[in-house]
C-alpha cells in the first residue's frame, strides 16, 4: 500500500473513532473535546486529497472558531463543571436503525454512481486559483455574502440588544 | 481539486466580463440601497418616530419595480445573463422579481399601521424585509449553486429575525426558533444533496443539472429527495411544513402575510426553474435534457406523493382551526399542494398556470392576513371568534373578506377559480396525451376532493361574519378608511381576474417563455373575452 492510503485509513479510522465518543459520551464537554478529534483529523484528510485551502479553513473555522465557541457555550452556561449536563440514555436501536438506513443507501449510491474522476498525481496549489475564482466566475455569489452577512449583523444585534434604543 | 481551472483572461477582458449585463443589476442595487438608507436613516430618528424610514423601503421598492419594468422589454427581447453566467435575467425571473416587490411594497403599507409592531425600532424591520425580498429575487435568477444556496440562506435568516420581531412576545420568540431549527435542518439537508449533485455532475451551473439524470435513478432519487427538504420548507409543503403554522401564528402579521407570500412564492420559483430541464419545459434558454423514461416516472410520483399529502394535510387540520393566523397557515399548506399538482403535469401549462395561480393567491392571502391584523387591532384577538357578525360593525370589510375566502375556496367568479381551472386544465391536457392518463386524473379528483374540504372552513368563517350576533364581549371594530379601501381593492381585483383574465394569462404565458400569444384585432369590444380562446392558457406547446 502506499503513504497516502495508508495515511487516509488511519485518519479515517481516528475519525469515526472520535465521533463515536462525541455521540457516546455521557459528559457533554468530552463530546465537544471528542468532535475536535474528528473535524482536525478531517481536515487531515483535505489535505490528503491536495485541498489545501479547504484543510485551513477547515481547521481555521470549525476547529479554531466554532468548537471553541461551543466549549466557551458549555463553560458558561454551566455553574460549575461538577453538574454537567448528560446526554439522556434514550434506546439506541432507533437512532441505530435510521442511520444504518441511511449509510446503507449512501453506500448504495457511492457504488452505482459513476463519479468524475481526476488523476490526483500532480495538483497545483488550490489557494489562488479559488482567489481567482471569487472574483471571475463566483463574484456575484462573493459580492452577495456580503449582503447575508450584513443581514446576519442587523439580525443578531436587533435581537440581543436588551432594550429598545431611542 | 476546484473543476474548471479559473479562466485566463487579460484584467481588462476579466473586468468587462464582470460588467457585460450590469445595467440589468439596477433594480436591484436600488434595493441595496434602501437597506442601507433605511439603517442609516433611522438612527437619527427617535424611537417614537422610527416608523417614518418605512417611507424610504418604499421608495425602494416603487423605484425597484419601475426600473424593473423598464427591463421587461429588454429581457422579454432576449434575456440578460451577467455575472459571469451567476445570474439569468429573463421575463421568467423578472415576473418574480416584480411579484416580490409588489407583495413588499403591500406588506410594508400593511406594517405602517401594525399594532404589534408599533412602538418598536423599525429600521431593522425594513432593511431585514428589503434584504429578504432582494435574495428572493436573486433566488429566482440565480443560475449557479453557490448563488441559488446563498440567496436562500439570505432569505431564511432575514426571515427568522423578522418572525421574532416581536421579541418581547413569549409566541414571537418561540416560533422564530422553532423556524430557525427548523430551517436550519432543511437546508442542511439541501446542502448536502447540492454537494452529492455536484460530485456526481462535476458542475456547480444550474444547465449542467440536468446530466444528473444520466446517473442510475437510485442516486437521482436520493438527490431529489434531498433538494426538495429545501424547496418544501420554502413552499411549506409536507412533510417539511410542520414550522408553518407555529410560526405563521407567532409572527406579527404583516410578516405572517409576507412568508405566505414572498417566501412561498421563491420556494416555488427556484423550484420551477431547477426543476424545467429535468420535466421537459424549456424555460428560455435551459437545455431539456431528455430524462429515461423510468427516472422522469419516479420524480413525478415523488410530486405527486408529496402533492397529495400536502393538500389533503393541509385541508382536514385546518378544518380544525380555531385561529384565523393558524388556519390560514394550513390554507396556505394545502395551496401549495395544488400547485404542487399542477407541477406534476410537468408541461408548459402547468408553468403558466403555477404562476397564475400565484397572483390570485397572493391577492387573496395578503388581503386576509390584513382584515385579520385589522380586526385584531380592534377586537384584541385572532380568534374566528372575532369574525363574528362581522357585518354588523362593517359591511364593506365583511364582503372584502367574504370575497377573497371565496377566491381561496375556488369558486366562481373569483381569481382563485381561475386559478385552479388553469391547474386542473394542464393536469388534464397532459393526462390526454398521456398513456398513464389515470395517473393525472387521480391527482386532479384529489385536488377537487380537496376543495370540497375546504369550502367547509372557508364557509365556516363566512358564516360567521353574516349570520351570527357580534359577540358583546368583544369591542366592535371599526377600520379605517384607507383600511376598508385597501380590502376593497382586493376584493375588486379578485373578481376583474375573473371578468377579464386575459392580462394575467398574457403575463404568466409571458414570465414562462411560451410565445407570446397573437391578438385577436379586437373589432368590437367582445372579442377580449371570447371563452373558447381564453380558456386554453396552456394551447401550445
Amino acid at each position: 500500500m502506499e503513504g497516502g492510503l495508508i495515511a487516509f485509513w488511519i485518519l479515517a479510522a481516528l475519525i469515526v473513532a472520535s465521533a463515536g465518543v462525541a455521540v457516546f459520551a455521557r459528559s457533554i464537554v468530552n463530546a465537544a473535546y471528542a468532535l475536535f478529534f474528528s473535524l482536525f483529523m478531517t481536515a487531515g484528510i483535505y489535505a490528503l486529497l491536495h485541498a489545501d485551502f479547504l484543510a485551513v479553513t477547515q481547521v481555521v473555522i470549525y476547529v479554531g472558531g466554532i468548537l471553541v465557541l461551543l466549549l466557551f457555550g458549555i463553560l458558561l452556561t454551566n455553574r460549575s463543571l461538577e453538574e454537567l449536563i448528560t446526554s439522556s440514555r434514550r434506546p439506541y436501536w432507533v437512532g441505530s436503525a435510521i442511520a444504518g438506513g441511511i449509510m446503507a443507501v449512501l453506500f448504495g449510491i457511492l457504488v452505482s454512481t459513476s463519479w468524475p474522476e481526476q488523476s490526483a498525481q500532480q495538483l497545483p496549489a488550490t489557494t489562488a486559483p479559488l482567489g481567482v475564482l471569487l472574483l471571475q466566475k463566483y463574484v456575484v455569489a462573493f459580492e452577495f455574502s456580503s449582503l447575508t452577512l450584513l443581514g446576519a449583523l442587523i439580525g443578531a444585534s436587533y435581537l440581543v440588544r436588551r432594550k429598545e434604543r431611542d | 481539486m476546484i473543476s474548471g481551472a479559473p479562466v485566463t483572461l487579460s484584467l481588462e477582458a476579466s473586468v468587462l466580463e464582470t460588467l457585460r449585463g450590469f445595467y440589468a443589476l439596477w433594480p436591484y442595487l436600488i434595493l441595496v440601497a434602501g437597506i442601507l438608507l433605511v439603517l442609516v436613516v433611522d438612527w437619527f430618528q427617535s424611537s417614537a418616530k422610527s416608523q417614518r424610514v418605512s417611507w424610504i423601503a418604499l421608495l425602494a421598492c416603487l423605484g425597484s419595480a419601475v426600473s424593473l419594468t423598464k427591463l421587461w422589454p429588454t429581457v422579454l427581447d432576449r434575456p440578460v445573463l451577467l455575472g459571469w453566467n451567476a445570474l439569468v435575467f429573463d421575463p421568467f425571473s423578472v415576473f418574480f422579481s416584480l411579484f416580490f416587490l409588489v407583495a413588499t411594497f403591500i406588506v410594508i403599507t400593511t406594517s405602517r399601521t401594525s399594532k404589534e409592531l408599533a412602538g418598536r425600532r423599525m429600521g431593522e424591520y425594513y432593511a431585514l424585509l428589503l434584504t429578504a425580498t432582494l435574495s428572493a429575487a436573486f433566488l429566482a435568477a440565480s443560475q449557479n449553486l453557490v448563488l441559488l444556496y446563498l440567496s436562500f440562506e439570505t432569505l431564511s435568516l432575514s426571515s427568522y429575525v423578522l418572525a421574532g420581531y416581536a421579541k418581547d412576545r413569549r409566541e414571537g420568540v418561540e416560533s422564530s426558533l422553532k423556524y430557525v431549527l427548523f430551517g436550519a435542518v432543511a437546508s442542511g439537508i439541501m446542502l448536502y444533496g447540492l454537494s452529492l449533485l455536484y460530485g456526481m455532475v462535476g458542475s456547480l451551473e444550474l444547465r449542467d443539472v440536468a446530466k444528473m439524470a444520466s446517473q442510475p435513478s437510485l442516486s437521482f432519487l436520493l438527490v431529489m429527495v434531498l433538494l426538495m427538504a429545501g424547496f418544501a420548507f420554502k413552499m411549506s409543503a409536507v412533510p417539511f411544513h410542520f414550522w408553518a403554522p407555529d410560526v405563521y401564528q407567532g409572527a406579527p402579521t404583516p410578516v405572517t402575510a409576507y412568508l405566505s407570500v414572498v417566501s412561498k412564492a421563491a420556494g416555488f420559483a427556484v423550484f420551477l426553474r431547477f426543476a424545467a430541464p429535468m420535466l421537459g419545459v424549456p424555460l428560455f434558454s435551459q437545455a431539456v435534457e431528455e430524462m429515461p423514461k423510468e427516472l422522469l416516472f419516479a420524480f413525478l410520483s415523488l410530486l405527486w406523493i408529496l402533492a397529495t399529502l400536502t393538500m389533503t394535510f393541509g385541508n382536514l387540520v385546518a378544518l380544525r382551526q380555531t385561529d384565523i393566523k393558524r388556519l390560514l397557515a394550513y390554507s396556505s399548506i394545502a395551496h401549495a399542494g395544488y400547485m404542487l399538482a399542477a407541477i406534476v403535469a410537468h408541461n408548459q401549462a402547468a408553468y403558466e398556470a403555477v404562476v397564475f395561480y400565484f397572483v390570485a393567491y397572493a391577492i387573496a392571502n395578503l388581503g386576509l392576513f390584513f382584515a385579520a391584523q385589522v380586526i385584531h387591532a380592534d377586537k384584541g384577538t385572532f380568534d374566528i371568534a372575532g369574525f363574528r357578525g362581522l357585518v354588523h360593525d362593517s359591511p364593506v370589510l365583511a364582503a372584502s373578506i367574504a370575497v377573497l375566502l371565496w377566491s381561496l375556496i375556488g369558486l366562481p367568479p373569483s381569481a382563485g377559480f381561475m386559478g385552479k381551472f388553469f391547474l386542473f386544465v394542464a393536469l388534464v391536457k397532459q393526462g390526454i396525451a398521456s398513456s398513464i392518463a389515470s395517473f393525472y386524473y387521480v391527482l386532479v379528483l384529489i385536488a377537487l376532493a380537496n376543495s370540497v374540504i375546504s369550502l367547509y372552513y372557508y364557509i365556516g368563517i363566512i358564516r360567521q361574519m353574516a349570520f351570527y350576533e357580534p359577540s358583546t364581549m368583544l369591542p366592535v371594530c371599526r377600520p379605517t378608511f384607507t383600511a376598508r379601501f385597501g380590502l376593497a381593492t382586493a376584493a375588486a381585483l379578485i373578481v376583474a381576474i375573473q371578468l377579464y383574465w386575459q392580462p394575467l394569462t398574457d403575463l404568466s404565458r409571458a414570465a414562462t417563455g411560451s410565445k407570446t400569444p397573437v391578438r385577436a384585432v379586437a373589432s368590437y369590444g367582445l372579442v377580449n373575452s371570447t371563452p373558447p380562446r381564453n380558456l386554453a392558457v396552456g394551447d401550445q406547446q
